[in-house]
């Protein structure tokens, strides 16, 4: 128990002081830039618990999730095609890895002149830039499928849809969720330019706004809670994914024993 | 002798005949069913490519976003290894860092992009430094976790025959280390293109980013799309460097390891 | 006499892997046949090409040419009477699904109610002594474990013709005398066919009708030696047999000639 409690503290200590000191030194420092952190938490309740938070923050929550979803449901079923179908796979594989290095953000004033400003143009770049990790991922993880498995599958006579839910897509599991965690970051980046390129609601909008009218506090607030989010978003993710490849987990522990 | 395999030659003639697909199908879309809307046709967008490549100023900005890149990156791995080198090799230090260290490293750059231009302005530095800033965990922690992965059995011996603390680092901590740390800076590398490019779009910094939200205020379709064409050539040239790059790292560290074993 | 009835016929198989100045011919004109309810086991030297026949056999493989008859019907794909324990033991198995389910996944296909599927399920886990890591993963067993998890999924899918390639490579000698017991008993039970590759020829001869030598490089048949044990047969009193003790030698003798 003392053991326990002393490793917390070891863990927590750093995070206390800086934090603690922030505080302290804001609340003395005569810095434009840097307000109080006092204030800033001040400023945070005032804008997101709960003011703005239906107007601003669940719908940049909402495009994300929505763009995100989109770009995982597709990219998967994308990916599994590619695996399977050569002829395909061959002739989409340069046009993707080109498609994948371009920055998502710089499609983003693409995505404004053809959609405007409004919540479509969010969602469909979100989910364009978010596609091509998990296509990527997903192709390369069905292709490694063991071929042990596979004769298996074929000897036993596994139809189509329990060759792909039962074997395939859980063997390509963890390149899967790899991928899908680079797209979730995407996305995350992407939500935020998208919002910050002109656009006057949501999170990312409110901050640049608020930078730009030198409302630094504001900024702040804006700052915290995208960074809270930002953290909240992958820690979720990081669950889901330890939930559906426990087994994976489990075997690579095994291993290392 | 290399000779080139059928498959190979197959899969190269079905690559290029689907770019070729996909620009005809463009060409017909944006000439066609699409005319109204803001696209450029192919010859339009090689056009621009060719008035880029006689243009000055596109390579002053190509050079510009390269330095930002460039130098960010540099000061992530410089900032980053040593972190990972001190955090990785103390207990105290790796439990004491870790809760923030783990905290910031999902943070993508693009959150404290305001801060930054408030205080830095829409300047080369404020790009450095967010190339900087999302680069420098990826190589803290994948450092960090190569010390750490040094063999206890290896590191007993090392500190039985007395080696000082910078042979120890050298000969034992160094090769151990090196895969994750290039693994790190393959991550980090990856982003930092992608990270001056953020900076310069959305914080209005000098270079290629700059030129493409122009191109998009002016209305001038062609400029935008080769940009655009440009930036994905050159992420493939980046990502296959680095991949080049990493497996000779790797090939290094084999051969380094083996030595030290002998 | 149904006992006689072939039920697998391999005629004239030829299998090469690799194409053009690669190509490597693995099996080369290889015949033999397979009667009806008959035990049959293969044994060879160490890369003989046992595997790739076996493949051929289940209809994994395709033949370069030659045929494989089940019942007189071309085999071009596996067939549903079969089932197969493959060779790669520890890689046989989904990882991401317990051991029960694992033994359950090929059942699903079957035209069986749920409470036989179950009972299928039970029995076959207890007969190879697995009854209590049901909800274990595979990756938490040994390797032993694993391989009779393996065996258990195929003898729960009732096949008419059962392929194994060395079964029981990894487990211990009580274990082993055991299941090969156990193959024995379903063969009596359900007349089902089984083909064996084995490297242990004291195993070999214990378990079949027929033992079928192959040789290497590439893989034929080098001889067909019919064991003329009684049944039942007994670890102990079988294999004191003066009968067994020849039967061993001449098997032995002919897989070092063939080597
Ligand atoms: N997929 C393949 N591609 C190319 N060569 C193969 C392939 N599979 C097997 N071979 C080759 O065919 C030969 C026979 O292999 P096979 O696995 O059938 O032998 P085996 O008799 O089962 O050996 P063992 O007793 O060691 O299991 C070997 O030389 C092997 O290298
Ligand atoms: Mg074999």
């Amino acid at each position: 128990m003392t053991r326990r409690l002393s490793l917390v503290a070891l863990e927590l200590w750093l995070p206390v002081v800086v934090l603690l000191g922030w505080w302290l030194w804001s609340a003395g420092a005569a810095e434009p830039f840097f307000p109080p952190l006092q204030e800033i938490l001040t400023r945070f309740r005032e804008m997101w618990l709960f003011e703005q938070f239906v107007s601003d923050v669940l719908p940049s929550l909402r495009n994300m999730a929505v763009g995100f979803g989109i770009a995982s449901v597709v990219g998967i079923a994308v990916g599994l095609v590619l695996a399977r179908v050569r002829l395909l796979r061959e002739a989409f594989e340069p046009l993707m890895h080109f498609v994948r290095a371009t920055p998502g953000v710089a499609l983003v004033p693409i995505f404004i002149l053809l959609l405007g400003f409004g919540p479509s143009m969010k969602i469909s770049i979100i989910a364009t830039a978010a596609v091509f990790p998990t296509i990527i991922a997903t192709m390369d993880g069905v292709r490694s499928a063991d071929p042990v498995l596979l004769d298996i599958s074929r000897a036993y006579q596994l139809n189509r849809r329990q060759r792909v839910t039962k074997v395939l897509l859980p063997s390509a599991g963890p390149q899967i969720f790899a991928g899908l965690q680079v797209s979730l970051q995407v996305a995350f980046v992407v939500m935020i330019a998208s919002e910050m390129l002109g656009s006057t609601e949501g999170i990312g909008a409110l901050t640049l706004l608020a930078q730009q009218s030198f409302a630094v506090t504001d900024m702040w607030s804006g700052i915290v809670l995208l960074g809270l989010l930002g953290y909240l978003v992958n820690l979720l993710f990081l669950l889901a994914r330890g939930r559906v490849l426990h087994w994976y987990d489990g075997a690579r522990k095994a291993a290392k024993e | 002798m290399p000779t080139l395999r059928p498959g190979t030659v197959r899969r190269y003639a079905v690559g290029t005949a689907s770019i070729a697909a996909t620009a005809l199908l463009w060409q017909w879309a944006v000439t066609g069913p699409l005319a109204d809307k803001p696209f450029a046709t192919v010859p339009e967008i090689l056009g621009k490519l060719r008035d880029f490549a006689g243009d000055p100023l596109f390579w002053s900005s190509l050079g510009e976003t390269f330095r930002v890149a460039a130098i960010g990156l540099a000061i992530s791995v410089v900032l980053g290894v040593a972190a990972g080198l001190l955090v990785g090799q103390s207990d105290l230090a790796y439990r004491s860092t870790r809760v923030l260290v783990e905290f910031l490293k999902p943070i993508p750059p693009i959150v404290i992009l305001p801060l930054l231009v408030l205080v830095l302005g829409p300047t080369g530095d404020m790009g450095i430094f967010l190339v900087a800033f999302g680069g420098v965990f990826p190589l803290i922690t994948q450092t960090a976790h190569g010390v750490h992965d040094v063999d206890p059995v290896a590191a007993e011996t090392a500190r039985s025959f007395r080696l000082t603390r910078w042979q120890r680092i050298r000969t034992l901590v160094a090769p151990t280390a090196l895969p994750f740390v290039a693994t790190g800076v393959r991550i980090s590398a990856n982003a930092a293109l992608v990270i001056a490019l953020v900076s310069e779009i959305i914080g209005g910094a000098p270079g290629l980013g700059k030129d493409l939200v122009l191109a998009q205020t002016t209305g001038d379709y062609p400029a935008i799309y080769a940009l655009v064409v440009t930036f994905g050539v050159l992420g493939v040239l980046i990502n296959s460097a680095l991949a080049a790059v990493e497996r000779r790292a790797l090939f290094w560290h084999s051969s380094v390891r083996s030595e030290v074993t002998a | 006499m149904s006992e006689r009835q072939v039920r697998l016929s391999i005629e004239g198989l030829h299998k090469g892997y690799g194409a053009g100045a690669a190509r490597k011919e693995v099996i080369s004109d290889l015949t033999f046949d397979v009667h009806a309810g008959e035990f049959v086991c293969i044994v060879g030297p160490s890369g003989a090409g046992k595997t790739t026949l076996l493949k051929c056999l289940t209809g994994l493989h395709p033949a370069s040419s030659g045929a494989v008859r089940l019942d007189g019907k071309v085999v071009d794909g596996p067939p549903r009477q079969m089932a197969l324990v493959l060779q790669e033991y520890t890689r046989s198995l989904m990882p991401w699904l317990t051991v029960e389910k694992n033994v359950r996944l090929p059942l699903a296909n079957l035209k069986i109610g749920k409470a036989e599927r179950e009972q299928r399920i039970t029995d076959a886990l207890r007969e190879v002594g697995l009854s209590d890591v049901r909800t274990s993963y595979p990756w938490q067993l040994s390797g032993g474990m694993q391989q009779r998890v393996a065996i258990a999924r195929a003898l729960a899918y009732r096949p008419e013709v059962l392929v194994m390639d060395e079964p029981f490579a990894s487990v211990d000698a009580q274990t082993r005398a055991d299941l090969e017991d156990l193959m024995l008993k379903v063969r009596q039970d359900f007349g089902i066919t089984i083909v064996l590759v084995t490297h242990d020829i004291d195993e070999a001869v214990y378990l079949s009708d027929r033992v079928v030598v192959v040789t290497k490089g590439p893989c034929t048949v080098d001889e067909i030696i019919p064991v003329e044990l009684p049944f039942p047969r007994d670890q102990i009193e079988t294999k004191s047999d003066p009968r067994f003790v020849d039967l061993r030698a001449r098997v032995f003798s002919r897989i070092k000639a063939s080597a």
